[in-house]
């Protein structure tokens, strides 16, 4: 009995996710999009409405104006509810026109990399104008229980379910008895096909992200006095959405609807089954997140690549991955540089350097997972963060020494991550995404936020290191940070970086650049794919390991919280505008993520931390629009192009037949249909 | 005129549903060692889906013998380590790497041990082995090696395939469609190269429309049409054959008394 009111409990946490999922495929049919901002619109609403019900304000994202305009007095639920479905809609409106639209003909991996731009940017306006902490929310519904045979049920609960369920009527009408859904129905089978029947798909996209958007903000704001409402709590909610949009196979809104419910109660009946005495208590609440995961997978494994693929078919790749020459010599200046920057530099601008090296190893494991083997994945700094603390258990509990330690935990992290790319045998490109953020989310509330691994509130405490006698451990007081410390970083960064430069030259090199480019003459030409995609994870997952080691020892106790899934996400993403296909694109994503050199530069001349996120969401969205490889390829394609007029290579031989059409020869490999 | 030759390659009731489409329709072939073949039909015969099937690509029912050995049941990566290459239609080559590297990647792994570590550990470019040399210099790549192959043109890009097919040093060789989008003159000299891999000792299934390129190069023919077989044996008979003459016309007569 208990147990069922737990279960209608989560009737509150299941509506939202219902209503994400129903978003979600709102995003995808239209478009082919894998909105991972869905989280986030859903937050933007719950904000929006929050405002207008309890002060009578508009939240207003423009910055130099006030955060709050005064709308006259508290609104009542539904003139203030239709307003924030507007907004939501508006929204919608601007995420299409501004960033979808430009990138329509973009690859679906493209597109959800530029969604997660969206996220950042949403999350970081919402954090810097009303602050991260949780806000109390009034009752939207009259708090009554209902006697239902001995079982309590609040109302309110019954009444989100409810509106759920209205919202998928409501859809099901929309698509099925309209023009307008009939439409977008014909735009989901041939995008040329609604063309030519006249109707343009560009708009059909554009009413379809409006109405999306109006129900994830809907959605946000109604079940908002339920959950606790925060930036990043709503913004993870389309974790576990995505699960329930899977089961649907973004298609499917009944359902996706229904499997949001479920999930939302059985994860509720998770907090019933803790207070059970056979429940294992080291899983602490993590199981609630465990749940999309292992969803997630089961529904992958099982259907594999029979999933909807729309706007997988357009060429459009990753940029150019050149093979690196004078590795030795490019090797060499570089240590030279960064011992001198080491030596001249102190105090603060040190540990930023030391901090930009260490991020500049988890970098090139970027490097290897997405630019060589093009798997993305947003669990590489929670990998980090496992060998971290994996390396405070093992130098302060088990006193394994120095180099041996990291090396071990390095390993550890290279296994979790080939876990991690398990499903990439079945599944490709924006799915395997949704399989990373989902065990980002897993990994960081199993491990980080569990206090019976975690090492506790004060952190997990690291022994530093020691080699011969020699002393490098980064020193705390007015020692912070010695120098011997930063060089072991150093010489470990200039290892992994020619090892990785190496790599590209080493036939496996371009067996992975033949996987990321087609799966299917790779496979052709003997290449096990499954077997070049796993060596790809085994080996990025090992270096962020190796890279997580050295943060361990730098931050001397690990706070597993550092590593939660937000950063990870980030880290991608700075990544990913640095230049994610080349090893000289990490040692900038060194430089300029979180707390790097320049990072901090820039920071103690304008204090820009705060807008970190705002701004390394910008600069997502606009580097997949502008360059869909990265700036690094941005960098490189003029170079490149410059080097061709100057050094002007001899024709290939062999042209006993008449020179064939040059047309291609012509072709940027930029070029991109827009 | 048929010759007594070791069976390389034996199909038997090779069959392969779409749905409620029977694309290939029960088709039995043989491919003699060192002959080449040549696979011909309208569009939407199934010759592609035929090569797709045969290469682990696409699902379907009926025995595929090999070398002596059943392939059935086999990926698409195990059938090419066992010396069953293909090239794809739209130039299965990668724009990204260079010459030298996609000839490189059809080599097949486990030829040279801990090649790989020794390149990233100890920094060794991988250089195509000699068996691959040889290649290179019979297709005249030579001096294209370090250029990326988006620079290339149509005709080179063909011509890299055939070298990445036959890195991996295969007994057998599915060229799907090598000829399209080459004009006549460069038709005729990718014919001649295909002559000279034959003499290397390779067999060849040559999937093409190019009617000239078939009739020259090919030492039988197979005809297709809607997924069955309707002709088979020497290019000149095969060609007066009235069957194939309507396969070929049919849609078209077809169309004029509509």
């Amino acid at each position: 009995m208990e147990q069922l009111t737990f279960l209608v409990l989560g009737l509150g946490n299941g509506a939202i996710l219902a209503a994400f999922g129903l978003s979600l495929a709102v995003f995808y049919r239209s478009s082919g999009v894998v909105n991972f901002a869905t989280g986030a619109i859903g937050m933007y609403g719950a904000y929006t409405f929050n405002g207008l019900r309890s002060t009578g304000t508009l939240f207003n994202p423009i910055f130099g104006l006030p955060a709050q305009v005064p709308l006259g007095g508290p609104m009542s639920p539904v003139p203030a509810l239709l307003l924030t479905a507007a907004i939501s809609a508006v929204l919608g409106l601007l995420c299409y026109v501004l960033v979808f639209r430009p990138l329509r003909h973009a690859r679906a991996l493209a597109k959800a990399v530029a969604s997660v731009g969206v996220l950042l940017i949403l999350e970081g306006v919402v954090s810097l104008r009303v602050g991260t902490n949780p806000v109390g929310v009034q009752p939207l519904f009259v708090t009554g229980t209902l006697q239902l045979g001995g079982l309590t049920i609040p109302t309110d609960r019954l009444w989100a379910a409810g509106l759920a369920l209205l919202l998928l009527v409501a859809a099901l009408v929309i698509y099925n008895a309209t023009r307008f859904g009939v439409v977008t129905r014909a735009v989901v089978e041939s995008e040329k096909g609604s063309v030519i029947v006249g109707v343009s798909p560009e708009r059909v996209a554009l009413a379809n992200w409006g109405l999306g958007s109006a129900i994830a903000g809907v959605a946000g704001a109604v079940v908002s006095p339920l959950v606790p409402l925060t930036p990043s709590g709503f913004t993870l909610l389309v974790v576990p959405a995505l699960a329930a949009a899977l089961i649907g196979r973004f298609s499917s809104m009944v359902p996706i609807v229904l499997s949001g419910l479920v999930l939302g109660m059985v994860q509720s009946d998770f907090s019933f089954l803790h207070g059970q005495d056979w429940y294992p208590q080291w899983l602490g609440d993590s199981a609630n997140d465990l749940l999309p995961l292992i969803v997630v997978l089961v529904v992958l494994m099982a259907r594999g690549t029979a999933l909807p693929a729309r706007g997988l078919l357009t060429l459009q790749s990753l940029p150019v991955t050149l093979r690196p020459r004078h590795v030795g010599v490019t090797a060499a200046v570089s240590f030279v540089l960064g011992l001198g920057a080491l030596l001249l530099l102190q105090g603060g601008y040190r540990a930023a350097l030391i901090t930009t090296l260490v991020l500049a190893i988890i970098g090139l494991s970027f490097v290897v997972v997405t630019g060589y083997v093009g798997q993305i994945s947003f669990a590489q700094y929670s990998l980090a963060g496992v060998s971290a603390l994996l390396l405070a258990r093992m130098t302060t509990d088990w006193g394994i020494p120095f180099p041996i330690a990291p090396l071990l935990s390095a390993l550890a992290a290279g296994v979790v991550g080939v876990l991690v790319g398990l499903p990439a045998l079945r599944v490709r490109g924006v799915y395997l995404a949704v399989v990373t953020i989902a065990m980002a989310v897993a990994i960081e509330s199993l491990y980080f936020r569990n206090n019976a691994l975690n090492g506790g509130t004060s952190g997990a405490k690291v022994t530093g290191p020691t080699l011969f006698g020699l002393n490098l451990q980064i020193g705390a007081g007015n020692e912070y940070p010695r120098v011997q410390f930063g060089i072991v970083c150093l010489v470990i960064l200039t290892l992994v970086a020619v090892a990785v430069a190496n790599l590209r030259r080493s036939r496996l090199g371009a067996k992975m650049l033949a996987v990321r480019a087609n799966e299917r003459s790779a496979a052709a030409n003997g290449i096990n794919v499954a077997r070049v995609k796993l060596i790809g994870f085994g080996i990025g997952s090992s270096i962020a390991g190796l890279g997580g080691a050295m943060l361990g020892y730098q931050q001397t106790a690990v706070s597993g919280e550092s590593f939660s899934t937000l950063p990870s996400i980030m880290l991608f993403g700075v990544a990913y505008i640095a230049g994610i296909t080349t090893v000289a694109g990490a040692m900038v994503a060194g430089l300029v993520g979180s707390n790097g050199l320049v990072f901090v530069l820039i920071d103690r001349q304008i204090s820009f931390g705060d807008y970190y996120l705002l701004i390394t969401g910008l600069l997502l969205v606009i580097a997949t629009i502008r360059h869909p490889e990265g700036a690094g390829g941005a960098v490189q394609e003029p170079l490149k192009r410059l080097a061709r007029t100057v050094f002007r290579r001899p024709r290939p031989p062999g042209e006993q037949a008449p020179a064939p059409a040059p047309a291609l020869s012509a072709e940027p490999e930029s070029e991109r249909v827009v | 005129m048929v010759e007594q030759q070791e069976a390389l390659l034996t199909v038997t009731d090779l069959t392969v549903r779409y749905g409620g489409v029977v694309a290939v329709d029960h088709v039995s072939l043989t491919v003699p060692r060192g002959s080449i073949v040549g696979l011909i039909g309208p569009n939407g015969a199934g010759k592609t889906t035929l090569v797709d099937a045969l290469t682990g690509f696409a699902r379907y029912t009926g025995e595929v013998w090999f070398r002596g050995a059943r392939l059935d049941g086999l990926r698409a990566h195990h059938r090419a380590a066992r010396g069953l290459a293909r090239t794809f239609q739209s130039a299965g080559i990668f724009d990204d790497l260079t010459v030298e590297e996609n000839i490189l990647i059809g080599e097949r792994s486990g030829t040279r041990r801990f090649a790989t570590m020794r390149a990233i550990f100890g920094g060794r470019v991988e250089r195509p082995r000699p068996a691959t040399e040889r290649i290179i210099e019979m297709l005249d790549l030579r001096a294209s090696l370090d250029i990326q192959v988006s620079e290339l043109s149509e005709g080179h890009r063909k011509l890299v395939s055939v070298a990445q097919a036959l890195a991996g040093d295969p007994e057998l060789v599915l060229f799907d469609e090598p000829a399209a989008g080459l004009d006549s003159t460069e038709s005729a000299w990718l014919g001649e190269q295909l002559r000279a891999v034959s003499r290397s000792g390779v067999t060849i299934l040559l999937v093409d429309h190019d009617m000239e390129l078939v009739t020259n190069v090919c030492d039988e023919l197979v005809v297709l049409d809607f997924g069955k077989v309707v002709a088979a044996g020497a290019p000149r008979e095969v060609l007066d054959d009235p069957q194939v003459i309507a396969a070929y016309l049919g849609s078209m007569t077809a169309a004029q008394e509509a």
